[in-house]
C-alpha cells in the first residue's frame, strides 16, 4: 500500500482512538465522582462500586480494543520512520557560542546596543513573570497549609475546594511564564539574528574549534563531587547511628492509607 | 520466515528497556503480596529505592525515597532525614537522572503508555516552561507541607503511583475488602488525578516525570555532576542541535537538568560526540591523537598502541559483561525466592480451618521473642459467641495487653480482653508515633475517653520498631493526664493476632461488652463516627 494511505490510515486510527481514550478518562472520573457525591451513606461494598462503573465499562472496552487494533495496524501496515531529523539548537546556546566569536572591540556600537537592549528586555519579562508568579504563590501557599482562612473549617470537600484554589494560582502563575517565554524567544531570535551579524562585521582572529579550558572545569567538578559524596556518607553514617534506618523501616512496613487516598 | 526474523529482530526490547523491567521486577519482587494483599514487612523496606515506588505497593521491596523523606520531615525526626537525605545525595551523586531513564517503575509505565497509537503532543517553549513546575511541586509539597506540620503533602495529595501501586494495587484483593469502607473524597481526587496523569502520558512523552515529580527535580541537581550519566565530546561537537530535536524530554542540551540519559540522542549524532561519562576507561578508541611533528614509525607505534588497548579493553568488557550479567540474574532471582518462596511453599501445604487459623495466629504471638508479651488464652467458642476471627460480628481474640503506668512503667498493668467485665465497650486503637493519621486522630479518642470514662475503655496500642522510653517520652509530652491508657504492642503481636498482619495503619477497633466487633476501620477514624457507634452500642 502507498506510504501516503497508511499514514492517512493511522492518522485517523490515532484520532479515533484519542477520542475514545479521552471519552474513557472522563467517564471514569465522572464515575468516581458519581460513586461517593451521590450523598448515599457507607459502606462502599466492592459490588456497589462495581455496579457504578458498570456504566463506564463500553468505552473502556472500546479503548482496549482500540489498543489492539493499534498493535495490529503496527504488524499489518507498519509506517516508515523518518530518518531525517532536522537540528535544532536552543537559541541561548547559539548566541553563548556565537558571542565568543565575536570581537567586541571592533563591533558596531549600534549592534552591541541592540543585544543589550534585547538582554535587558528578557531580564524585565523574567522578573515580571517572577513576581507574579510569588505574587501567586503566597495566598497558594496559605491556602494549602491553613484552609479555615479561605473556606470554612470542615470535612475533606472543603479542603479539595482548598487545594483547587491553590491549583488555580498555580496556573495562572504558568500562564503568566508561558507567556514570558514566548516574549523570550521573540527577544532571543532579534538577537541571534544581531549576534550572527555581529560574527560577520568582527570576527574574534584566531579562533577554531571551541577550545574549553578542561583542566579547570575538571578540577571544579571532581570537587564539586568530593563534597557531594562527603556530604551523603557523614548524613548517613548521622542517620543510622541516630536510628534513621528504623524509622524508615517503621513507616515502609505499614501503609499509610492517608497517602494512598484511604480516609 | 525471514521477514518474522526480521520483524523480531527490529523489534526486540533494547537493553534500556530490558534493565528498567528488570529493576522494576527487583524493586516490586515481593510478587506475593498482590496474591495475598498484604505487604512486605521485612528488613529491606528500611533501604530506599532510587526510583518512585510507593512502599504501600504489596509487591514492593524497598521504601520510597520521596515517601521517606516527607514523612522525616513531618515527624520531625532528623536521624530519619539525615539518613533519607544522605541516600538520595549518594544516589544523585552516582546516578543523577539516569536513575529516571533506567531504574524508576513509574518512568517505565509512563513509556509503556506513550506506546499506545496516538498522535502525540510534542515538546516545544510550553513544554519548557512547565518542566519548571516540578520544583514548585518539591518545594511545596515535599519540604513545605511536611514541615508545616500538614501532612505528607505530595503523596496524600499527588502522587499517582500512591494511587496505583499502593490503592489500586490494595483494593484488588479480596483479603482487603474493608477497605472499601474507607473510600471517599480524597481517593475521589487522587483518581481522577491518576486518570489525568495516565491520559496525558498516553499523549506526551513522560508527562508526570517531565512536568510533575519531584524526585525527578531533586535528582536533576546532580546531573552535571553523577558518575553515571551522557557527555558531549566538545571537540567533536559541530552544535548541529541534532540531538535536541531527536530527545523528547526539554532539553536545551544534552547532559543538562532535563536530560535522563536515555542514550537515544547517541544514534541520531553524526559525529559520534556524544558518549557516557567515563566511556574513555571502558570503551575502545577509534582515532589515534596524532600531532603534526610525529614521524611515520612513531604513528605506527601509536596506531600499535592504540591496538593493544583496544583489545584489553574488550577482552575485559566481556568478562565484566559476563559476570554483571550472572550477578545481576542471581540477585533477581535471589529475591524472588526470598521474598515468594513461603508463600509459594503455602500453596503446596493443605488448607487449615479458618478458626484454626486464627488460634494458631494467636499462639504464634505468645512464642516471639518479645517480652512481656501477654500470655493470650483459648478462644471462647461456646455456641452462643460467634467465632473468634477478625472481621465484624466475629469475637475478638481473648489477649492480655500490657498498660503503660502514669510514671512509664509496661507490664505493671494489664488489660485483657477475656475478662470484660460485660457493661464496658472497648476501643481498641493501633498507633505510632512517626505516623501522620494516627497522631491526627488522637485527640478524637482522648475526648471519647473523657466523655465515656464510665462506660468505655480505650486502649491506644503504640506498634513496635520504636524505642519504649521514646514512647513514653511522646505520650508524656503530648497526653499526660489523659483517660486514654496506652500500650505498647511489643513485636505487633496482638496486631498480628487481630488482624493477620495486614499492616494498615491507624486501625480500630470496638468491641462491645462480650468482645465482639462491633466495628472495624482501617483509616483514620472521627469522633462522630465513634460517638455514633458507642452511643447504639449502649442503647442495645
Amino acid at each position: 500500500m502507498a506510504s501516503k494511505k497508511r499514514k492517512l490510515i493511522h492518522l485517523i486510527y490515532g484520532l479515533v482512538l484519542s477520542l475514545l481514550v479521552v471519552l474513557a478518562g472522563v467517564c471514569l472520573m465522572v464515575a468516581c465522582l458519581q460513586i461517593y457525591h451521590s450523598g448515599e451513606t457507607r459502606p462502599f461494598t466492592p459490588e456497589r462500586v462495581a455496579k457504578a462503573f458498570e456504566g463506564i465499562a463500553v468505552p473502556v472496552w472500546l479503548c482496549i480494543g482500540g489498543i489492539v487494533g493499534g498493535i495490529l495496524l503496527t504488524l499489518c501496515l507498519p509506517l516508515e520512520e523518518d530518518k531525517k531529523i532536522k537540528g535544532r539548537l536552543d537559541t541561548q546556546v547559539t548566541i553563548t557560542r556565537l558571542m565568543k566569536k565575536v570581537d567586541l572591540a571592533n563591533c558596531d556600537e549600534a549592534l552591541l546596543k541592540g543585544m543589550k537592549k534585547e538582554k535587558t528586555r528578557r531580564m524585565v519579562v523574567n522578573m515580571s513573570a517572577s513576581v507574579f508568579s510569588l505574587l501567586m504563590a503566597v495566598p497558594a501557599v496559605i491556602c494549602m497549609t491553613q484552609p479555615s482562612k479561605f473556606v470554612p473549617e470542615g470535612d475533606a470537600d472543603n479542603i479539595v475546594v482548598a487545594v483547587c484554589c491553590a491549583v488555580f494560582g498555580a496556573v495562572v502563575a504558568l500562564a503568566a511564564w508561558v507567556g514570558a517565554s514566548f516574549l523570550t524567544a521573540y527577544s532571543l531570535q532579534k538577537e541571534v539574528a544581531l549576534v550572527k551579524q555581529a560574527v560577520k562585521i568582527a570576527p574574534l582572529a584566531g579562533v577554531g574549534k571551541e577550545d574549553a579550558p578542561q583542566n579547570d572545569k575538571h578540577i571544579v567538578l571532581w570537587v564539586a563531587r568530593g563534597i557531594v559524596l562527603a556530604a551523603a556518607v557523614v548524613l548517613m553514617i548521622l542517620g543510622i547511628t541516630g536510628g534513621g534506618m528504623t524509622d524508615v523501616l517503621e513507616n515502609a512496613i505499614k501503609i499509610c492509607t492517608s497517602c494512598i487516598g484511604l480516609g | 520466515m525471514k521477514k518474522v526474523k526480521a520483524w523480531f529482530k527490529k523489534h526486540k526490547p533494547s537493553k534500556r528497556r530490558l534493565i528498567q523491567v528488570y529493576a522494576g521486577l527487583l524493586f516490586n519482587a515481593n510478587l506475593a503480596g498482590f496474591a495475598t494483599g498484604k505487604i512486605y514487612q521485612g528488613p529491606t523496606k528500611n533501604i530506599c529505592t532510587p526510583g518512585l515506588n510507593c512502599y504501600s505497593c504489596p509487591g514492593a521491596s524497598g521504601a520510597c525515597p520521596l515517601g521517606s523523606l516527607q514523612n522525616s520531615l513531618y515527624a520531625n525526626s532528623k536521624p530519619m532525614v539525615y539518613y533519607v537525605l544522605g541516600i538520595i545525595l549518594l544516589y544523585g551523586f552516582l546516578f543523577g537522572r539516569w536513575i529516571c531513564g533506567f531504574l524508576c517503575p513509574f518512568g517505565l509505565i509512563q513509556e509503556w503508555l506513550h506506546k499506545i497509537p496516538t498522535p502525540k503532543i510534542k515538546k516545544g517553549k510550553i513544554t519548557r516552561v512547565l518542566s519548571y513546575f516540578k520544583y514548585v511541586i518539591l518545594v511545596v509539597f515535599v519540604v513545605i507541607l511536611p514541615l508545616m506540620y500538614v501532612s505528607p503533602g505530595f503523596c496524600k495529595f499527588i502522587c499517582p503511583a500512591g494511587t496505583m501501586e499502593g490503592a489500586i494495587g490494595h483494593l484488588s484483593n479480596e483479603a482487603n475488602t474493608s477497605s472499601f469502607d474507607s473510600l471517599g473524597p480524597w481517593f475521589t481526587w487522587k483518581f481522577v488525578l491518576l486518570v489525568f496523569f495516565v491520559v496525558g502520558c498516553i499523549f506526551m512523552y513522560r508527562f508526570f516525570c517531565r512536568f510533575f515529580c519531584p524526585l525527578g527535580a531533586l535528582y536533576s541537581l546532580f546531573n552535571k555532576i553523577s558518575l553515571v550519566g551522557v557527555k558531549v565530546d566538545e571537540p567533536k561537537c559541530t552544535h548541529c542541535g541534532i540531538c535536541v530535536s531527536k530527545c523528547q524530554m526539554d532539553i536545551k542540551h544534552v547532559g543538562d537538568q532535563e536530560c535522563i540519559s536515555c542514550g537515544e540522542c547517541m544514534s541520531a549524532c553524526p559525529t559520534k560526540a556524544i558518549q557516557w561519562k567515563g566511556g574513555k576507561w571502558v570503551l575502545p578508541e577509534n582515532e589515534i591523537q596524532t600531532t603534526p611533528d610525529m614521524t611515520p614509525e612513531e604513528v605506527a607505534a601509536a596506531e600499535l598502541a592504540l591496538e593493544k588497548r583496544n583489545a584489553r579493553i574488550t577482552k575485559r568488557n566481556k568478562v565484566v559483561k559476563t559476570v554483571v550479567g550472572v550477578v545481576m540474574v542471581a540477585l533477581l532471582a535471589g529475591a524472588l525466592v526470598y521474598y515468594n518462596g513461603d508463600y509459594v511453599m503455602s500453596l503446596f501445604q493443605p488448607d487449615e480451618p479458618a478458626e484454626t487459623q486464627v488460634e494458631e495466629t494467636q499462639a504464634q504471638a505468645t512464642q516471639g521473642d518479645a517480652e512481656g508479651t501477654a500470655e493470650l488464652t483459648e478462644a471462647d467458642t461456646t455456641p452462643q459467641k460467634p467465632p473468634v476471627g477478625y472481621e465484624v460480628g466475629n469475637t475478638c481474640g481473648a489477649m492480655e495487653i500490657p498498660l503503660f503506668g502514669k510514671d512509664g512503667s509496661l507490664g505493671n498493668q494489664v488489660f485483657n480482653t477475656a475478662e470484660l467485665s460485660g457493661s464496658r465497650i472497648t476501643v481498641l486503637n493501633f498507633w505510632f508515633t512517626t505516623c501522620v493519621p494516627c497522631k491526627e486522630e488522637l485527640p478524637d479518642f482522648d475526648r471519647i475517653a473523657t466523655e465515656y470514662k464510665d462506660s468505655v475503655d480505650v486502649i491506644a496500642l503504640h506498634s513496635d520498631t520504636r524505642r519504649i522510653e521514646n514512647v513514653t517520652q511522646w505520650i508524656a509530652e503530648n497526653y499526660p493526664n489523659s483517660d486514654i491508657q496506652f500500650a505498647y504492642d511489643e513485636g505487633d503481636a496482638h496486631y498480628n493476632a487481630l488482624f493477620d498482619g495486614m499492616g494498615t495503619y491507624p486501625t480500630t477497633v470496638i468491641l462491645d461488652e462480650n468482645g465482639v466487633i462491633l466495628a472495624k476501620f482501617t483509616v483514620k477514624v472521627h469522633y462522630d463516627e465513634l460517638k455514633t457507634i458507642i452511643d447504639e452500642a449502649l442503647a442495645s
